[in-house]
């Protein structure tokens, strides 16, 4: 028994120790959301689905820093429609995430009918997706290394955290030191009209599935509400392709309305993109294209300067 | 619990630990350990359904102790009751909304305004597995084969025995009860033999299984989309992704009994190397195709009723064996299919032409064994398509499409990387092909058997996913 254990022991502290060592090698092209969860507490954020993680890039809002006059740097904190709706966790996860001794911060809110909408269901049992989901599953968002995170959503041999540090390894998408998710994907026409397809197919499939969600649309208010207390909040619609934006109206046709009321009661200014929706290029219909991203920024940090001179 | 989980990798060391320290030597502290946490071990799942497994031991403990101490008629009846009280279980679990679907769309189509709800119940894990292991101990003492086992600790942890609970091998009353009573002495042979095979069992699934997955899973989904070709790759590849998630299953589960002392009954023995369909089936799924050679095809005449009856018996379990599978009509026409491979060899008095092993005392095999393996691969690959698909229509599109001119193209996916850690597969498998697994290399000498173990763990390092992919045969 004694040889048994010391072998074992050995190897299993050898394991262990290459594990340790992986996970200094971590970052932007681990995956899509680990970054965002190492580093430290930010001072002002970019809240939001994947649309937002991929449009808005904070280094664009960086270079209007004076005019803007807020406290930096600018973080992009957004996830995905299924991660980060609007909802407890992830007002709790943005508390966490931001410095709590901001007062004058800026926060880019992107707004879609998924991010206030729920799915139709009978199941009693049914649980929200975030809840399934990355935010839930990692507890700290502040971590360098994040072992938490790496155990609990890092599907690959942690050998493969080398590979992706030293370039061994093609990554479509990098996630940038400042949240930014950086994805780069072929976009000449036929590629674009393939992944669109797609796109739309899925959302067509969600007509009828959705509803407005009473406590979603609490929480976006709650979450404004918190962040108002640590400096200025936008709220924005990011510009998607004309056929996905009449599927959404068919999906929740009161967003608009709901919406207005919300910015309204909480009297803070919203800007819907989709109006110069044909300025920018779309990767699937449904996401910014990566050089679109840096046109998207500049128009969101514009506008949030215009609102500055008027005042 | 998953095997190839975090929880896991915490949960057997604690019970490795007390097993052997805190009731090392006392043999029924030893199996009352192994209870409770098999108990554990089955409620990370579904918690409430214990009591189903409960349920079933009862039924099955007392039927056992009740058929020895009854003589003449009546036993037939205690053994009627038994199976079919345990079947019930199965039937209401697994096939009644099969059933019910069935009716259903047969009542539609007549015009019959009667439907019945089904049921919104989820299907206990490795039910299929615990309950045909207590059938054949029911059905051993009813033959007077087996005593009755009287000790409700043992014969509970026999049927809840962690390692091999929810995905077998479903083992047999006669294998297990004497390891359960024998006092254990730990054995460094066993157990480090043990470790190789569990390491095995891990690199098979997370490393082959897993990754070959990911590119089933796509085309699978998106067949209507693909050319022939690659849909003929992504047969090719849910072939060894089956094998290799279930036989590192099987390795795994038999890995962990050996630290414990335990020896389970092989599962596998290297079926892709089979010259031919019947030799196929004597190694696949071993414990599966023994139990139904001895629960069904022999007391249904096996082979002495002449060719006819022969023929009946094994489309039977074959068909069965499918059904056993799933409650869909795609297991049942898996079966069929091979049932109908089978039949030739069995009509001409072939399907025991190759009981040895293949390449025997040869490190290649000739070219007719070359030709046999490849024939045997290409119709299990065009079986597995059924066993695969979502149901029979995306069954019989995806082959049409697989035979249509399409499959004459290049083939959209071409993943070097895993094509090469299923060439080192293969070949770790056909070297090892004697051993009752591939990474049983304690005959080399240290130097070459750490090599072997750092291959093995780089491959697992560099290549492993963790997607919390279930075993595929968890389902049944």
């Amino acid at each position: 028994m004694k040889k048994f254990l010391t072998k074992i022991s050995v190897a299993l502290l050898l394991v262990f120790a290459l594990h340790a060592l992986a996970g200094f090698f971590a970052g932007g092209k681990t995956d899509e959301y680990y970054l965002r969860f190492t580093g430290h507490q930010q001072n002002s954020l970019v809240i939001g689905s994947s649309r937002a993680a991929q449009a808005m890039v904070p280094s664009v809002f960086e270079q209007y820093k004076d005019q803007l006059n807020y406290e930096g740097p600018m973080y992009n904190f957004a996830f995905t429609a299924l991660s980060s709706p609007y909802g407890e966790l992830y007002l709790q996860k943005i508390k966490e995430k931001l410095n709590p001794s901001v007062s004058n911060g800026l926060f880019i809110l992107a707004v879609e009918p998924y991010s206030i909408a729920i799915q139709k269901t009978e199941d009693k049992n049914f649980k929200l997706p975030e809840t399934k989901n990355v935010l839930s599953k990692t507890h700290d968002v502040n971590s360098t290394p994040n072992y938490e995170y790496l155990i609990r959503n890092y599907n690959k041999g942690w050998g493969h955290l080398f590979l992706e540090h030293f370039g061994m390894t093609t990554n479509e998408m990098v996630l940038q030191s400042d949240g930014w998710l950086e994805v780069i994907v072929p976009m000449d026409s036929v590629s674009i009209a393939k992944r669109t397809k797609g796109k739309v197919k899925n959302h067509q499939g969600s007509i009828g599935e959705y509803e407005l969600s009473p406590m979603r649309v609490e929480y976006l208010e709650k979450t404004i509400s918190f962040l108002l207390k640590h400096g200025k909040v936008c709220v924005v619609r990011l510009p998607i392709s004309k056929a996905i934006y009449d599927i959404e109206k068919q999906i929740l046709p009161e967003f608009d309305q709901v919406i207005q009321g919300v910015v309204s009661k909480m009297n803070v200014p919203y800007n819907d993109l989709n109006g110069a929706s044909a300025l920018f290029q779309y990767k699937d219909g449904h996401h910014i294209g990566h050089e679109s991203a840096f046109d998207c920024s500049d128009s969101v940090a514009r506008w949030v300067m215009e609102l500055k001179m008027e005042r | 619990m998953l095997f190839n989980s975090l929880e896991f990798a915490i949960f057997l060391p604690i019970v490795f630990a007390l097993f052997w320290f805190v009731a090392g030597g006392r043999t029924r502290l030893q199996n009352a350990i192994l209870l409770v946490s098999s108990c554990v071990f089955y409620m990370f799942l579904i918690p409430e359904y214990i009591l189903i497994l409960f349920l079933a031991i009862v039924i099955d403990y007392f039927a056992g102790i009740w058929l020895e101490r009854t003589e003449g008629k009546k036993r037939k009846w205690i053994l009627i009751l038994s199976i079919v009280s345990t079947c019930l279980i199965l039937f209401v679990f697994k096939y009644y909304n099969f059933f019910i679907d069935n009716y259903n769309g047969i009542s539609k189509f007549l015009g019959w305004n009667y439907s019945i709800d089904a049921l919104k119940i989820a299907l206990p894990i490795g039910l299929s597995f615990h309950t045909f292991q207590s059938l054949s101990y029911v059905i051993d003492v009813y033959k007077n084969e087996q005593k009755a086992e009287k000790d409700f600790l043992t014969y509970s942890v026999y049927v809840m025995f962690f390692p091999q609970l929810v995905a077998g091998p479903i083992e047999r009353a006669r294998n297990l009860f004497p390891q359960f009573h024998r006092k254990k002495i730990f054995d460094y042979e066993q157990a480090a033999d043990g470790m190789r095979q569990l390491l095995w069992g891990l690199f098979t699934k997370v490393v082959i299984a897993d990754n070959c997955a990911i590119l089933v899973d796509t085309i699978f989904r998106q067949y209507e989309m693909e050319s022939g070709s690659s849909l003929w790759v992504g047969a090719a590849l849910f072939s060894i992704q089956i094998y290799c998630d279930f036989s590192g299953y099987s390795n795994m589960a038999l890995g962990i009994a050996k630290l414990f002392g335990f020896n389970l009954m092989q599962n596998f023995n290297y079926p892709y190397f089979s010259r031919d369909m019947a030799e196929f089936w004597r190694k696949w799924h071993m414990s599966l195709t023994t139990w139904f050679r001895d629960y069904v095809y022999k007391p249904l005449g096996g082979s002495r009723g002449g060719k006819w009856i022969s023929v009946r018996n094994t489309f039977i379990i074959f068909v069965v064996s499918g059904f056993w599978h799933g409650a869909n009509w795609t297991f049942v026409a898996w079966g069929f299919l091979n049932a109908v491979y089978f039949l030739p060899l069995l009509l001409m008095g072939k399907n025991r032409q190759n009981t040895g092993m293949i390449a025997e005392g040869r490190m290649l095999p000739n070219f007719k064994e070359l030709v046999g393996m490849s024939i045997t691969f290409l119709l299990a690959t065009i079986a597995w398509v059924f066993f695969r698909a979502e149901n029979m229509t995306v069954a019989f599109s995806f082959l049409k499409k697989m035979f249509s001119m399409s499959a004459f193209t290049a083939p959209s996916y071409r993943d070097w990387i895993l094509g090469l850690f299923i060439l080192a597969f293969l070949m770790i498998e056909w070297f090892g092909r004697t051993k009752q697994h591939a990474l049983d290399v304690s005959h080399l000498v240290a130097w070459k058997r750490r090599s072997v173990y750092i291959a093995v763990f780089a491959g697992l390092f560099f290549y492993a996913v963790y997607n919390s992919n279930q075993f595929i045969y968890f389902q049944f």
